[in-house]
């Protein structure tokens, strides 16, 4: 073994990680948190989240807000188009969803992008 | 994904000034940039990338602060003495080389070995943990037994003895918990190997900059043993990089001098490596950066991990070969210097460094250490014994928790 083949090496390692980063980032499935991990830190990263529903509410132009408690805590959640989560109108009390982060009047809350499997 | 590869890159920059700048852990500026404001403005895992990105990169470039100046932190202690006598030699950037390949080929180890260890580190953790008094005992004895000769092996014991003192009384003068450590490896390890080094013949440093030849398979097999070592290590609360160092040397003994640096490299880094994985294997942090993702991250889940160590494989080849750059150039810059002449200020610059970072106790205990770093070369026993310095401190730790 050589400076140069331990530079191959060096190679290897750099694709192989790049590689798999690459994977884990668009292929993984979505993992859950819990939602006291949704803080300021993550505000405009996307997220998923599970918990009770509570406080449902349908404005006049169909969003849907609602709250998602689990044993950590509760956030508020808005859905832009209640098709988004569907679960909800079914009557479902606890549901999975994926979403962006966000601060609105100084309260974080997480904009539903789709439902996912919990 | 963009975010993540800029947190890699500045990882990499500020791991290579750490490892670079003799005294200067990563923990210290990983605790230090993250205070910072301005990351409020990247994501935790961007922060955790950039975290693990500087202590892998360290585990690279501090040989070349053990190496070339003789300036060792906890886990390039041992190395510094074969790796001295190769720079003398004329061979320091094979040392530097070996300690690469350790690095380099055990994070491809640690990679692999990822989705094994889910399974085997957690029950591994539960089992070993009621008996870590007890095995580090039998390392101690062992350390003991392995010297030759009745004479050497009672040498060993109090060296044992009067380094663990050491490094007990130091740990525990008030304000010194942080600030000890650099003078105790310094002085124990650094500071007299240069001393007896000024004391030989020939001293006159032939690097040319180039690195030689050397036998793929020592460097597997030196690396898997660091990789065994690190991974014991790594499930036994209180111990770490340093006592890997320790107990691959031990596996390496017939190996010699090149399979011991090779090890040492890939202790250091599967230890940083570990460190992070054991906080979603075992809910542990073993290391100060892992203290700080799992602050920063919380609950870690698999796609967290997944990134850090996928971000921690790219870095090492980042790091190797910059290393390997850097190497040269330090190597060139020494190469026909007369190492008496070096020597001489780097010794007053270590004695400044350790003022600065820890005053008058720290200046205190590097003398005492230097003297006591003199002891094994002059009477033929291994310096080895004088991991006792983290060693006993850790038994002790032990031994209030159990008859307190």
């Amino acid at each position: 073994m050589n400076e140069s083949s331990l530079v191959k090496i060096s190679v290897l390692c750099f694709l192989a990680g790049f590689v798999t980063l690459f994977y884990a980032y668009y292929t993984l499935p979505d993992v859950s948190r819990p939602i006291k991990d949704a803080t300021l830190d993550y505000t405009g990263e996307s997220m998923v989240l599970c918990g009770e529903i509570s406080d449902i509410r349908r404005s006049d132009t169909g969003h849907l807000f609602f709250t998602l408690s689990d044993g950590t805590g509760s956030i508020r959640a808005v859905a832009f188009n209640s098709s988004q989560v569907s679960s909800i109108s079914d009557g479902r009390k606890s549901i999975c969803i994926k979403g962006v982060i966000d601060v609105y009047k100084d309260e974080l809350e997480i904009i539903a992008k789709e439902e996912v499997p919990g | 994904m963009i975010e993540v590869m800029l947190a890699l890159i500045a990882g990499l920059a500020v791991g290579t000034f750490t490892g670079l700048v003799p005294g200067i852990h990563t923990n210290t500026a990983v605790a230090f940039i993250i205070s910072l404001p301005f990351l409020a403005a990247f994501s935790p895992l961007e922060v955790c990338v950039f975290i693990i990105s500087a202590a892998v990169t360290h585990t690279f470039t501090d040989f070349i602060a053990s190496i070339y100046i003789g300036c060792p932190d906890p886990a390039t202690a041992l190395s510094i003495l074969p790796g001295h006598r190769m720079l003398l030699e004329g061979r320091g950037g094979d040392a530097i080389m070996l300690a690469t390949a350790g690095g380099l080929i055990s994070s491809l180890f640690v990679f692999v070995s990822m989705p094994l260890l889910f399974f085997i580190f957690p029950a591994l953790y539960s089992l070993v943990t009621p008996g870590i008094p007890v095995i580090l005992l039998a390392v101690l004895a062992f350390m003991v037994l392995s010297e030759k000769g009745g004479r050497k092996k009672i040498t060993a014991l109090l060296l044992i003895i009067c380094s663990g003192a050491t490094g007990y009384i130091s740990l525990n003068i008030p304000g010194m918990a942080d600030k000890a450590l650099f003078p105790l490896f310094t002085g124990l390890f650094g500071t007299s190997s240069i001393l007896l080094s000024l004391k030989s013949e020939s001293s006159r440093v032939n690097e040319d900059g180039g690195m030689s030849e050397v036998s793929g398979r020592m460097c597997v097999s030196g690396s898997a043993k660091g990789f065994l070592a690190s991974l014991a290590m790594s499930v036994l609360p209180g111990l770490g990089a340093s006592q890997a160092t320790l107990i691959s040397q031990q596996l390496c003994g017939k190996g010699g001098d090149e399979e011991f640096i090779v090890s040492s490299g890939a202790a250091n880094t599967v230890v940083s490596m570990i460190s992070v994985g054991s906080i979603l294997l075992i809910s542990k942090a073993r290391s100060g950066a892992a203290v700080a993702i799992q602050s920063l991250i919380g609950e870690m889940t698999v796609f967290d991990l997944t990134v850090l160590v996928s971000c921690a494989l790219m870095v090492s080849g980042l790091a190797a070969v910059l290393t390997l750059k850097l190497s040269r150039r330090f190597s060139r810059f020494i190469a026909g210097i007369d190492y008496d002449k070096v020597s001489k200020p780097v010794l007053a610059f270590l004695v400044f460094l350790t003022a600065m970072l820890s005053g008058f106790w720290g200046l205190a205990i590097l003398f005492t250490c230097t003297a006591l770093g003199l002891i094994p070369p002059l009477v033929g026993v291994k310096r080895s014994n004088m991991m006792g310095v983290v060693m006993i401190p850790v038994l002790i730790f032990y031994f209030q928790l159990i008859f307190i």
